[in-house]
């Protein structure tokens, strides 16, 4: 039965979630105005619902404890609000979503401990991939990628023998063209999916080195890859539907784009543990479904 | 630290922030209220005249073609095409907006050139020494570019103010928008920017932007003065 003492435990811990609520959601609210609701896709709000759940996942076995000692915890969350202030006054939404990290960190290692901070330290760091990239930052990396997506395009989809040219970032094929915009090339989603690509091999658990480093190697390949899938789809789309199906394509592609990154790491990683049983067991014939 | 105190202390450092956050937050907003553009800049001033069909130019606002971004900063845009008795035709779009912000500014022309299919052939900074600058105004520092697209080539001279800045470097902007923004003052910001239709962009001279500084500067000169601080800064009297 819950004692009075409960009831205080409690109330403690709505008010920890009221503070966060206070410095965070108006961040959120910013950022979803400004960045996420345009079409720089979903993936923003799929980190966002990912970390969410992670730490929803581990509710059972957080618990208060204070085992840790106090002043890195302080010096972490001090820090923290002290890069959260000139950031939120002045609108610099990049750093307001680091801000989060240690705010978080230190936060659970003062009132969860060690424990605590083992269980949820991915959650918290994966709140990078949260962080909205300023547009002059942007501007400097944009449009080399762009270039490099339009023309890997032009060239796969003129092999296949499509009616296609590209100037610049413009491809024409058949009768339309169309122009890689910025959230097309997608840094954007590049950065996003290198989120999702961690959780995968977080997910995944595997416990040989080798093989999640593999792993994480091959995050910005196929983070690439899916873009240039979506976009090619985009451009056929276009091509045999006509405008207005490709930009409705356009605008749900990006849910597209995180599950075929995701499909990727899956199908790599499970490449992966098909040569390593081929290596480790040559003359097995049994399926060596029981090694793993 | 016992175990119910960490908490509350956590609670309080929240608040303390939040509260802060808030008082940082500026509220100033810029004095200049000379609006709209269209009434302040004159139709006709020195040698130039307004054109009546106007040249469909590059919208400042647009990111990509039809398309205006919703968080665009901008309030006040003005685009209008001058001609003069030698029949020059040049294309002025002032864009104006009262709360420049670190990630929500005006844009610049030659993203807003590229991201609507231009590309830039030659771009540098330039001082643009406007022959009819009032006294006491410093020299504008601005930029000069050749852009061209399948069909259409455009020497472009412009300017970006912010504040009390001619924005001609990312993080120099972002740093005066942050001083200025922590001791509680909103700067807003104005895009002069001019442009005219070249036959072959590689082949234009110096003298393609001799004619746009004339024109900026008769224009600059033309404007009542509080409206002259939107597009050239200064302090107000």
């Amino acid at each position: 039965m819950p004692g009075p003492r409960w009831g205080n435990a409690r109330w403690r811990w709505v008010l920890v979630f009221a503070g966060l609520a206070l410095l965070f959601v108006p961040t959120y609210v910013d950022i979803y105005r400004v960045f996420w609701s345009l079409e720089r896709g979903p993936q923003g709000p799929i980190i966002l619902a990912t970390i969410l759940w992670l730490v929803w996942r581990q509710r059972a076995a957080l618990r208060e404890c204070t085992d840790a000692p106090a002043a890195p915890g302080i010096a972490l969350v001090v820090a923290g609000l002290l890069l959260y202030v000139p950031a939120r006054s002045q609108s610099i939404y990049l750093l307001e979503v680091i801000a989060q990290i240690p705010i978080l960190l230190g936060g659970v290692w003062l009132t969860m401990g060690r424990e605590g901070l083992r269980r949820l330290w991915f959650p918290i760091a994966l709140i990078v991939f949260l962080a909205p990239i300023p547009g002059s930052l942007l501007d400097q990396v944009l449009l080399p990628l762009k270039g490099w997506v339009s023309a890997t395009v032009d060239t796969t989809l003129h092999l296949l023998g499509y009616p296609i040219a590209r100037d610049g970032v413009v491809l024409t094929i058949g009768a339309y063209s169309l122009l890689i915009a910025d959230a097309c090339s997608g840094l954007n989603s590049m950065v996003a999916l290198s989120g999702i690509g961690l959780l995968y091999v977080y997910l995944a658990g595997h416990t040989s080195r080798a093989h999640n480093i593999t792993l994480l190697l091959s995050i910005l390949p196929i983070a690439f890859l899916a873009n240039i899938i979506r976009v090619a789809l985009l451009v056929l789309i276009t091509y045999y539907r006509g405008e207005s199906s490709g930009k409705a394509f356009h605008d749900h592609a990006g849910v597209l784009e995180v599950a075929l990154a995701f499909g990727g790491f899956f199908a790599f990683d499970h490449l992966l543990m098909l040569l390593h049983r081929a290596t480790r067991a040559p003359r097995s014939f049994v399926p060596a479904r029981h090694t793993s | 630290m016992s175990a119910s105190t960490r908490p509350l202390m956590l609670v309080l450092a929240m608040l303390l922030a939040a509260a802060a956050a808030w008082y940082f937050t500026p509220r100033a907003m810029p004095a200049h209220g000379v609006m709209p553009l269209a009434d302040v800049v004159p139709r006709q001033f020195a040698e130039w005249r307004e054109l009546d069909a106007p040249v469909n130019a590059i919208d400042p606002r647009g990111q990509r073609p039809g398309e205006t971004d919703p968080e665009a900063p901008y309030d006040d845009v003005l685009m209008r095409s001058y001609v003069n008795a030698r029949g020059d035709v040049v294309m002025l779009a002032l864009a104006y907006g009262r709360h420049q912000r670190q990630e929500v500014k005006i844009h610049r022309p030659e993203l807003c050139y590229t991201s609507q299919g231009y590309s830039i052939l030659q771009q540098s900074s330039a001082t643009l020494a406007l022959s009819a600058q009032p006294a006491g105004a410093g020299a504008v520092q601005g930029a000069r570019m050749l852009v061209s697209a399948p069909g259409r080539s455009e020497a472009v001279s412009y300017w970006i103010r912010i504040g009390n800045l001619y924005s001609t470097n990312a993080w120099k902007t972002r740093a005066h928008i942050f001083t200025e923004g922590m001791q509680g003052r909103v700067v807003d910001g104005m895009l002069v920017r001019v442009s005219q239709i070249v036959p072959d962009a590689g082949a234009a001279g110096p003298a393609r932007f001799e004619v746009q500084e004339r024109f900026l500067g008769d224009l600059v000169h033309a404007m009542p003065a509080d409206a002259r601080r939107l597009l050239i800064g200064g302090d107000a009297t």
